[in-house]
């Protein structure tokens, strides 16, 4: 059993570095708090074999750090989004585009006449 | 000929009265956040700003929407959505459509150009291929005398008289998207006081619905608020679609007409 905690907990708290480092923001507080359960599990069943601990450790150590990346992001982190100068010539290009044809269309409404 | 000016004065007032949410110059600020195994993701910044453009002959409004991915996703899944409108300004009726889907690899361009004295739409549909080349697609539709494009039929909600409207109350529009006419129903749920990024507001709750149509998905799934004042704000929304829900709330809203 001690094992079995300690594959899922090494599993869970990878998964959640992972997750805490991309853009997924608090998504990787499940397998953290999933994680911080299984190193519990296995620093016990660990205690209760006269067992190292370090590997309960190590799924602490990883799943605190994924929770410490996971919060300091979603509070420091800031939704921004780049100057795509790429995207402004196309709306640009896309209205002057948009302009001419409407120049040759004869369907207006007469309200719309000046 | 008393009669006709009479009708013509009426019709007038109707039109203008009914065109009263919103103006040229507005400038409207969405949060696009999806829902990630039961948890809200900011995604995307959605924008929706309405401009007036003259050709030689008339003047239209221009209503643009965008779709832009954070930054910090642009590395994953980049998103760099354009919808364009052009209509009267007025009646709202929409002369040209255009829709430029840049999501990932994925790319899609449609255009709809109207013809009201026919009924008619002309689209030109435009997709990539895996191989990098395009493919283009021409083809004539026939069209309810009302019906609208997606983004006119966004600004057209706001110019609902709801404050006339009853809870359990609702509507039809005719809306041409992907290429076919569909009805769009929009039912009014109730008012609701909610909290958004641009202060406390009362709110007409609405539930949209669009009939045989994979695109929005349940009967009352997707929801809008609109604010329940003259300039009928759409402040937040849930929706459904066919790969989850997710949520769009009002960032900042700038350029309003009341």
């Amino acid at each position: 059993m001690r094992y079995t905690f300690i594959f899922l907990g090494l599993l869970a708290s990878v998964i959640a570095l992972a997750l805490s480092i991309l853009p997924f923001g608090l998504i990787a507080l499940i397998p953290a708090i999933l994680g911080l359960i299984l190193g519990y599990l296995a620093s016990k069943a660990s205690k209760k074999q006269g067992k190292s601990k370090l590997p309960a450790n190590l799924i602490f150590l990883l799943s605190i750090i994924a929770l410490i990346i996971t919060s300091y992001r979603t509070v420091f982190t800031e939704n921004t989004v780049e100057t795509d100068t790429e995207f402004i010539e196309k709306e640009k290009e896309s209205k002057e585009e948009a302009l001419e044809e409407l120049e040759e269309l004869e369907t207006m409404d007469e309200d719309s006449l000046q | 000929m008393k009669y006709r000016l009479l009708l013509i004065a009426l019709v007038m007032a109707f039109t203008i009265q009914s065109q009263n949410a919103f103006k040229a110059g507005e400038n409207l600020t969405f949060t696009a956040s999806y829902n990630m195994s039961g948890l809200l993701t900011d995604i995307a910044q959605v924008t929706m700003q309405t401009e007036e453009v003259k050709t030689s002959k008339s003047t239209l409004l221009h209503l643009k929407c965008t779709a832009k991915t954070f930054t910090k996703w642009d590395n994953f899944f980049r998103v760099r959505d354009l919808y364009e409108s052009y209509v009267n300004p007025n009646s709202l009726n929409p002369y040209l459509y255009k829709r430029d889907i840049n999501e990932g690899s994925y790319y899609k361009f449609m255009k709809y150009t109207f013809n009201h004295k026919t009924n008619t739409v002309n689209s030109l549909q435009k997709k990539r291929r895996k191989n990098g080349t395009f493919w283009e697609e021409n083809k004539n539709h026939n069209i309810k005398g009302n019906t609208k494009d997606l983004v006119t039929t966004i600004y057209h909600l706001r110019n609902l008289e709801i404050h006339k409207a009853s809870p359990g109350d609702s509507d039809s529009f005719p809306v041409i998207f992907d290429r076919k006419e569909q009805n769009v129903t929009v039912k009014y749920l109730s008012k609701e006081t909610i909290k958004t990024a641009i202060g406390e507001k009362e709110c007409y709750k609405l539930a949209i619905n669009i009939s045989d149509s994979d695109v929005l998905k349940g009967s009352n799934n997707n929801l809008l608020w609109l604010t329940a004042d003259d300039n009928k704000i759409p402040v937040f929304a849930k929706f459904k679609i066919p790969v989850g829900n997710g949520e769009l709330r009002i960032k900042s809203a700038t350029g309003l007409k009341n």
